[in-house]
């Protein structure tokens, strides 16, 4: 019905028979002539399909699925940590896109999007930026939360650029960098003074899509937000001093789950039978509650124990 | 002083020079092409975003430090990190206006192939447009601002090295 990525409209029309239907998705035009459709036809029969929307902190949440719980079933607790990311209010003023294309699986990119980033990114160890603490909880939809400590050094060493470690929009370093990642692959990122949500579709058991989508606050004034933009533009992101790194391992994982054997995650694993709630920064376990929560909706057996 | 005739083809030297210098991934011959006025920039966007009037970019290095910064990423931050890939990049004028003495408003088609150095396999990688404001001096030319648009929206995989 409707090819824009972006905009606005009142009505859409289907180009073969000229239906017709308004915002609110009723079918309100449909020309025809006597005998074209049944005696008893009934227009308000025939609405677009209607999704199941909620507003999260100005996050505009949409399902078409009939079985999906209500929102607050659905986020599990997750309320207070979304209004933290996006600027404690959701009070947003879009900045932009980076769009991206990753030739790899979603799990791929679901496994291993937040926790590595004390552990993949030589841009914070270079420069000594990571210096911070950090955990990691999920709940039992597989819904993750993750929270790091940033202590940011008095200057940005061999870069010339001190806006990229710069933050200046206030707020507490100890939660400096803080994701919410939803099982099973969308998520969004508050690092310092860059707000982004992280919209991602599988294209294909091969590719996966994602629309990073950046923010600045409404509040913020023209030096704060060309502040964001340039620490947005430059720092995460597939073309990122941070991130660059990340769709090229994506990629090198996706190669290397075409080998045979299993994916076992072992970092943060104390007790391969229990499934904790609680994980260290770095942990690869903090996947595990997604990938239960998985098992017990795609009805797959678990192996017993011992 | 240059012949108005000149002028073309100092340009043309310095779109040549930019594009080879990112094919032999030579980023100090890269920065070279760029003025070292302070506010000399360099900026890679998208079409999408340049017609919604977004200002967010996927480069945005808006002063000369910052181009020199892109160097220290490319050549020491991320060495080693990534897959690399080859390019090869084909440019083509569309059109070229003086906007002062010594300032032109030149305008670029480019395509841009790329070869993973894993796959071996070359694909076209992008294809777009360069804005550029070009600075003319006796026998001369250095970029001022260079903006790639790219056609575009997405990026395949990641991009390492400027476009």
């Amino acid at each position: 019905m409707e090819t824009a990525p972006r905009g606005n409209k009142l009505r859409f029309g289907c180009p073969y028979h000229r239906w017709t239907f308004d915002s609110t998705g009723r079918l309100v035009g449909c020309p025809n002539k006597p005998g074209d459709y049944p005696d008893d036809f009934d227009r308000s029969n025939y609405p677009l399909a209607r999704p199941t929307m909620a507003l999260v902190h100005g996050l505009v949440m949409v399902t078409f699925s009939e079985q999906a719980p209500p929102i607050d079933v659905y986020l599990d607790g997750l309320h207070d940590s979304i209004a933290e990311v996006l600027a404690g209010d959701g009070r947003l003023r879009l900045l932009g896109y980076q769009k991206v294309l990753l030739k790899a699986n979603w799990k791929t990119y679901a496994d291993n999007d937040t926790y590595h980033a004390g552990l993949l990114h030589t841009a914070f160890r270079m420069l000594n930026w990571q210096g911070g603490k950090g955990y990691q909880e999920a709940n039992a939809r597989g819904h993750r939360l993750y929270v790091g400590e940033l202590s940011l050094p008095e200057s940005a060493g061999r870069l010339h650029d001190p806006s990229l470690i710069e933050h200046r929009s206030g707020g507490d370093l100890s939660r400096g960098s803080v994701s919410v990642r939803f099982f099973p692959i969308s998520g969004m990122t508050r690092h310092l003074d860059s707000i982004s949500i992280r919209f991602a579709n599988p294209l294909s058991v091969d590719e996966t899509e994602v629309h990073y989508t950046y923010f600045a606050h409404v509040d913020d004034d023209e030096k704060l937000i060309k502040h964001r933009v340039r620490q947005a533009s430059n720092l995460l992101g597939p073309c990122g001093l941070v991130s660059m790194e990340d769709a090229a391992v994506f990629h090198r994982l996706h190669s290397g789950s075409q080998t045979p054997g299993d994916a076992v995650f072992q970092m943060g694993v104390t007790d391969e039978y229990v499934i904790p709630s609680e994980f260290g920064q770095s942990d690869e376990s903090s996947n595990l509650p997604g990938w239960e929560y998985y098992r017990k909706v795609m009805g797959y057996e678990k192996a017993p124990a011992g | 002083m240059m012949t108005d005739t000149d002028v073309p083809a100092v340009i043309d030297a310095l779109q040549t020079r930019y594009i080879a210098a990112l094919d032999d991934r030579n980023m100090e011959a890269w920065l070279a092409t760029f003025s070292k006025d302070p506010d000399a920039s360099y900026t890679c966007t998208t079409a999408e975003s340049e017609e919604a009037g977004l200002p967010l970019a996927l480069i945005l290095d808006d002063t000369y430090t910052r181009l020199q910064d892109r160097v220290t990423y490319v050549t020491q931050i991320w060495a080693g990190t990534f897959a690399d890939y080859r390019t090869r990049h084909f440019i083509q004028r569309t059109a070229a206006r003086p906007v002062s003495d010594n300032q032109y408003d030149v305008e670029t088609n480019f395509m841009v192939a790329c070869t993973p150095v894993e796959t071996g396999r070359t694909e076209l990688f992008m294809t777009g447009m360069y804005f550029d404001r070009v600075v003319v001096d006796s026998n001369d030319a250095l970029f001022l601002a260079k903006k790639a648009v790219m056609d575009s929206s997405m990026v395949e995989r990641f991009m390492a090295y400027p476009l």
